[in-house]
C-alpha cells in the first residue's frame, strides 16, 4: 500500500441520513474524507476538487465520462422520503417547488410529468427556507427529508416518486451512485474502498440507527432503512432501473443517451479503468441533430475531432430547426449618465426608437450601485414612455447593489423586476467555474452566481447567458459551464439568448477564429433548450460575425446609438448578406437613409 | 518493386486516387455527413465531389446560390481534405520609379542591394513598383537584371499583366492583344530583364502568351464583375475548361472594393470571396492553386479560408512600405494568423514550384 499511501483521494460523501453508513470511508488511511450538499459534489468531482464522490445518478449520466463503483443508494417501490405535496390536486398544478439540491429527483419529477400524470407546471428551485407550508392554489412542492414532517403528510395529495417510477418501470430507482474518473484508483485503492462499502452495507442500519441525534431525527426516520425498499449496493435490478431511468430521460432530451458504466469489470480484468468504446463523433452529431442531448464527455469529445466543417452543418441543422430565419435585434445602450438627466434619456431614447431600436440595455456605473430607489425610478421612467425591451444589470452588479444597499438579493431583483424590468445580462457568468472566476478576481461563486439567475427567472425576468473563452480553461471546463446554463434552462426557462465573449487577458488579444467558431457552434449543439444563439459584436470589417451567422448563430445585435458611427454600416453589410442568401426575417434596415448596397 | 496506382474506379470511371472515398487523404464522408448534405439538397453533388467527377454549370450555379457556408465548406473538405498548403511568401517593394527620380543606376543598384540583402528571408518576392516599359531597352533593362541577381533566392515580380496589355494596346494597335506581337515581345524582353512572374491578370486570354513567355500564369476573378450566379459559374468552369489546355498555375478569387456611396463592411466581401473560393475549387480541378490574398481578403478570412478550398496563402508585406502600397497584410501576421490554425499545420513548401 506504500503508493496509495503516497496519494491521498478525495472522497466526498453526502450529508444525508441515508448516507451515512459511508462515513466509514475516512477510516481508510488513503482517504481524505469529508460531506456536502449533492450539488456541491457535483461541482467538486466536476472540477477535480473530489476524486471520487457518491454524485445524483442524472449528474452522472450528463457527465458521460466517469465510472461507478457499484455502490450509492437505490430504492424500491417507495421512498417515505421523496414526496410531491400539495394542496390542488396534481392536474391544476401550476408550479412545482424543487428543494436546492434536487438533481436526480428532478428529472425523475420531470419524468413523471411528462409520461404519468402529464401536466406541464413550471419548476422553481427554492432555498432551505422555504416550506411546504407556504404553498398557494396550484402549487406544489417536491420535498426530500430524512423524516417527513406531519405537515406533509397531511397534505391532500402526497405522491411519492419512487412509487410513481415503480408503476412505470416496476423497477428501483437509484438516487445516488460513487463515481470517479477513469484512472484515479489504483487496483488497491479500489479493492481497499470496496471492501469498505461491503462493511458499509452489512451495518448500515446500525450506523443509520447511531445518526438520529446527529440528523435530528426520530427512530421513524429508521424505519424505511429497515425493509428491503433501499438498498446501497447496486445490483443487476437497480442497474436495470438506472438504465431504464437513462434510457426514458434521453428518450425525453432531459439526459444525454448513456447507460451505466461500472469500473469493476476492468479490475476483475486486471485491466486499467477506462470508459466503453463510445461512438464515432459522426454518429454522436448524428443523434445531437435527431434531437439527444450532448453529454460533457461526448462534447468534449466532438470539441477535440469533429472537423470545423462537420460541426458547422450539425449547427447550421440545429439553427434551421430552432429558428429558420436570422433575426435583427437593434439594441441602444444607455449609460449610467445619461440615466441621471432625463430630458436627455428620452430623447436619445426616441432617436433610437426611431432608428429602429426595439431593446434599451442599461449600462449602470458602478459608482451608483448603491441606489435602488434610483435605478426604480428611471426603469419606472422609461417603462411609462416607451414600449421597449428593458434589459440591464449584470449578476455581479446586482450583487455589488444588494450589498451596498443592505438589501437581500432576491428584493433587488424582486424590486427591479416590478419596476420593469425585463432582463437581467449574462455578462459575468461566462464561465461558472469556481477557480475560474477566482482567476478574473471575481467576488462570487458560481453557486451564487445562479442563485441569483434563479431569483431572476423566478420573478418573471428574462436573461441571458454566456460563454467566455479562455485560454486557461479546458473543454470539459467550458462543457461543465454550458451544462450548468443546460440544467437551470431546463428547471425554468428563463435564458432568451446566449452569446460567446472572451477573456480580455485572452494571450494575443483574441483566441483563433477557428476556436471561436468552434465553441459557438458547439454551444449551439449543447444548449438544445436555449433557443436564440446571438453575435452580439458584430463588426462590419471582421469576418467573425458573418461566420458566426453562418454556422449556428441566429440572431445579431446592433447597436443603434449615437456615436458608435457603425450601425448604417453594419445594416448595410447585413442586407448586402441577405442579398448573397442570407436569410433574415425582416429587411435589415433602421431609417430610409442606409442606402442600396448592390 | 510493383508500381503504384494513381486512379481508382468509382461508379464504372476511372477516378483520381485521391478522390477515391476511403483514400487517406480523403476525409470522412459519413452517414451523418451524408445525411446532412442531403437534408440541405446536396447529395448528388456531394456524390459526384467525392467520385472526383466533374460538375456541371447548374450545379456550380446551385452552390454559388444556394449552398450554405457549412455545406461548401463539407464538399471543400471532402474534396481537398488533408492537402498541403503553401505558406505566405514574403514580398518587398522597390520604389524604383521614385529612385528613378533622384539617383542614377548605379546608386538604385546600391540602394536595391543594400535593401534586399538586410531582409533575412531565404526566398523573397520583389515587386518592382512602376516599370516604365519605353525605357526597358536603356539602362532600365540593365538595372533590373542587376537587382535579380544581387541575391540567391530572390523572384522580381513584374506590374500586373493587364497593365502590360494596356500599355501595348495604348501603343497603337486597333487589333486584339494576341495579334500584337509586341505584347509577346515584351513578356520576353520583361523576362529577360530577370522578371520571374508578374502580378495575376484578370483575363484569361492572355495567360497562354503569359505562359510562353515563361511567366507562371495567375488569373485573378473580380466577383462583383459577375452579375448573377449562374454567369459567374460560367466563368469558373471556362477558366477550368482552359486550365485543362494551357495550364493556369494560381487562381485568385477576388473583389474589388465598391465605391464609398455603396460600401459595406469588407466582411460581406469576405465572405462572398470565401464562398467563391469553395466553389471554385470544387469546379477547377484543372488549377493547381487557389490562393487566398490579402489583398481582397482580411486575415481573419485567410485564417479560415483553408476551410473553403485556399491551398495558398499568397504574399505577405516584409515592410510597411510594401503593405501600403499594395493593399498586402504585413507577413509576420499573415504567417501568425495562418499558423494559428490547430487543424492541419502548414506545410512549408519553398521555393514557391511555379517560379
Amino acid at each position: 500500500m506504500s503508493k496509495s499511501r503516497a496519494r491521498r483521494i478525495r472522497v466526498g460523501n453526502l450529508s444525508y441520513l441515508g448516507t451515512h453508513p459511508y462515513q466509514l470511508l475516512r477510516e481508510l488511511d488513503f482517504v481524505h474524507y469529508s460531506e456536502y450538499g449533492p450539488l456541491e459534489a457535483v461541482r467538486k468531482l466536476y472540477e477535480g476538487e473530489l476524486d471520487v464522490a457518491l454524485i445524483p445518478a442524472s449528474e452522472f449520466a450528463a457527465h458521460g465520462g466517469l465510472v461507478g463503483l457499484d455502490h450509492g443508494l437505490a430504492c424500491a417501490e417507495r421512498s417515505d422520503a421523496l414526496l410531491l405535496c400539495s394542496r390542488t390536486p396534481l392536474q391544476q398544478l401550476k408550479t412545482i417547488y424543487l428543494y436546492h439540491g434536487a438533481a436526480a429527483s428532478a428529472v425523475l419529477l420531470r419524468l413523471l410529468l411528462r409520461e404519468d400524470w402529464k401536466i406541464c407546471p413550471r419548476l422553481v428551485r427554492v432555498g432551505t427556507d422555504f416550506n411546504p407550508q407556504q404553498l398557494g392554489d396550484g402549487e406544489g412542492m417536491l420535498v426530500l427529508k430524512d423524516e417527513i414532517p406531519p405537515e406533509v403528510t397531511a397534505m391532500p395529495v402526497v405522491e411519492d416518486l419512487v412509487r410513481g417510477w415503480d408503476r412505470l418501470t416496476g423497477k428501483p430507482f437509484v438516487f445516488l451512485i460513487w463515481a470517479v474518473r477513469p484512472g484515479v484508483l489504483s487496483l488497491k485503492q479500489h479493492q481497499a474502498l470496496h471492501e469498505v462499502f461491503r462493511r458499509c452495507v452489512e451495518a448500515s442500519e446500525e450506523i443509520i440507527q447511531s445518526g438520529l441525534e446527529e440528523f435530528d431525527v426520530t427512530e421513524r426516520a429508521v424505519l424505511k432503512f429497515r425493509g428491503n425498499n433501499y438498498s446501497f449496493y447496486l445490483d443487476d435490478n437497480a442497474i436495470a432501473g438506472l438504465n431504464s431511468f437513462y434510457h426514458k430521460a434521453a428518450t425525453q432530451g432531459m439526459l444525454p443517451h448513456t447507460r451505466y458504466q461500472s469500473a469493476t469489470f476492468t479490475l476483475l480484468n486486471r485491466r486499467t479503468i477506462r470508459v466503453l468504446k463510445e461512438p464515432g463523433v459522426g454518429e454522436e452529431l448524428r443523434r445531437v441533430t435527431e434531437g439527444s442531448r450532448l453529454g460533457i464527455r461526448d462534447g468534449v469529445q466532438i470539441a477535440e475531432r469533429a472537423s470545423l466543417a462537420d460541426l458547422g452543418l450539425a449547427a447550421d441543422l440545429m439553427r434551421n430547426r430552432v429558428s429558420p430565419e436570422r433575426t435583427i435585434s437593434q439594441v441602444c445602450f444607455i449609460g449610467g449618465r445619461l440615466m441621471r438627466d432625463t430630458a436627455m434619456l428620452d430623447a436619445s431614447i426616441e432617436r433610437a426608437v426611431e432608428r429602429g431600436a426595439k431593446q434599451l440595455l442599461l449600462l449602470p456605473q458602478k459608482n451608483d450601485l448603491y441606489d435602488l430607489e434610483f435605478f426604480e425610478h428611471c426603469i419606472h421612467h422609461i417603462r411609462a414612455r416607451f414600449k421597449v425591451w428593458l434589459e440591464g444589470f449584470t449578476v455581479p452588479q446586482l450583487l455589488i447593489l444588494a450589498r451596498n444597499s443592505g438589501r437581500p438579493i432576491q428584493q433587488v431583483v424582486s424590486r427591479l423586476v416590478t419596476a420593469g424590468l425585463d432582463g437581467v445580462s449574462g455578462m459575468g457568468g461566462g464561465m461558472l467555474i469556481d477557480r475560474a472566476l477566482r482567476r478574473r478576481g471575481q467576488r462570487f461563486g458560481a453557486s451564487e452566481w445562479l442563485d441569483v439567475i434563479r431569483w431572476v427567472h423566478r420573478y418573471g425576468a428574462k436573461s441571458t447567458c454566456c460563454l467566455t473563452l479562455s485560454a486557461e480553461e479546458s473543454w470539459e471546463e467550458r462543457f461543465i459551464h454550458l451544462h450548468r446554463l443546460r440544467t437551470i434552462q431546463d428547471e425554468d426557462p428563463g435564458f432568451r439568448a446566449f452569446h460567446l465573449d472572451y477573456a480580455p487577458e485572452w494571450n494575443g488579444g483574441a483566441p483563433s477564429l477557428e476556436l471561436r467558431m468552434r465553441a459557438m457552434m458547439l454551444s449551439r449543439l449543447f444548449l438544445d433548450n436555449v433557443a436564440s444563439v446571438q453575435e452580439i459584436d458584430f463588426i462590419p470589417a471582421e469576418v467573425a460575425g458573418v461566420l458566426s451567422l453562418s454556422l449556428g448563430a441566429n440572431e445579431v445585435r446592433v447597436d443603434v446609438a449615437e456615436g458608435t458611427g457603425r450601425w448604417k454600416e453594419t445594416l448595410r453589410t447585413l442586407q448586402a448578406l441577405r442579398e448573397l442568401g442570407m436569410d433574415f426575417s425582416e429587411e435589415p434596415r433602421g431609417e430610409s437613409d442606409v442606402g442600396e448596397v448592390h | 518493386m510493383g508500381t503504384i496506382a494513381k486512379i481508382g474506379i468509382v461508379s464504372g470511371r476511372a477516378v483520381p486516387l485521391e478522390a477515391v472515398p476511403g483514400h487517406p487523404g480523403q476525409a470522412a464522408f459519413t452517414d451523418f455527413s451524408r445525411g446532412c448534405l442531403s437534408r440541405f439538397g446536396f447529395a448528388r453533388i456531394a456524390d459526384r465531389v467525392v467520385a472526383g467527377l466533374p460538375l456541371g454549370i447548374r450545379d456550380v450555379e446551385m452552390l454559388l446560390s444556394k449552398a450554405s457556408l457549412p455545406v461548401l465548406m463539407k464538399l471543400v473538405e471532402l474534396r481537398h481534405g488533408g492537402e498541403d498548403c503553401v505558406q505566405p511568401m514574403p514580398l518587398v517593394m522597390l520604389p524604383l520609379s521614385n529612385w528613378a527620380a533622384r539617383y542614377e543606376p548605379t546608386r538604385i543598384v546600391e540602394l536595391s542591394h543594400d535593401l534586399l540583402k538586410s531582409i533575412r528571408h531565404k526566398h523573397i518576392r520583389v515587386v518592382i513598383d512602376e516599370i516604365d516599359f519605353e525605357k526597358l531597352d536603356g539602362e532600365l533593362f540593365a538595372v533590373l537584371r542587376e537587382i535579380a541577381h544581387c541575391r540567391p533566392g530572390l523572384t522580381l515580380v513584374g506590374p500586373p499583366v493587364d497593365d502590360v496589355v494596356s500599355w501595348v494596346l495604348s501603343a497603337g494597335s486597333s487589333k486584339g492583344i494576341q495579334s500584337v506581337p509586341r505584347f509577346e515581345q515584351l513578356l520576353h524582353k520583361l523576362r529577360s530583364a530577370g522578371l520571374g512572374r508578374l502580378m495575376p491578370s484578370s483575363a484569361v486570354e492572355v495567360l497562354k502568351t503569359v505562359k510562353e513567355a515563361g511567366f507562371p500564369a495567375s488569373l485573378v476573378t473580380n466577383i462583383p464583375s459577375f452579375a448573377t450566379p449562374l454567369e459567374l459559374a460560367k466563368e469558373l468552369l471556362r477558366v477550368n475548361e482552359i486550365a485543362a489546355h494551357q495550364p493556369i498555375d494560381v487562381w485568385v478569387p477576388g473583389a474589388d472594393p465598391l465605391p464609398a456611396s455603396k460600401r459595406t463592411g469588407t466582411s460581406a466581401l469576405d465572405f462572398q470571396v470565401l464562398r467563391t473560393l469553395a466553389v471554385g475549387s470544387l469546379c477547377m480541378p484543372a488549377v493547381p492553386y487557389r490562393r487566398a490574398s490579402t489583398r481582397y481578403l482580411s486575415v481573419e478570412a485567410i485564417q479560415f479560408s483553408r476551410h473553403c478550398g485556399a491551398n495558398d496563402f499568397g504574399f505577405g508585406a516584409v515592410n510597411e512600405l510594401t503593405a501600403r502600397a499594395l493593399h498586402l497584410e504585413k507577413l509576420d501576421r499573415l504567417r501568425r494568423a495562418v499558423g494559428n490554425e490547430p487543424e492541419r499545420a502548414v506545410a512549408q513548401r519553398s521555393p514557391f514550384p511555379l517560379a
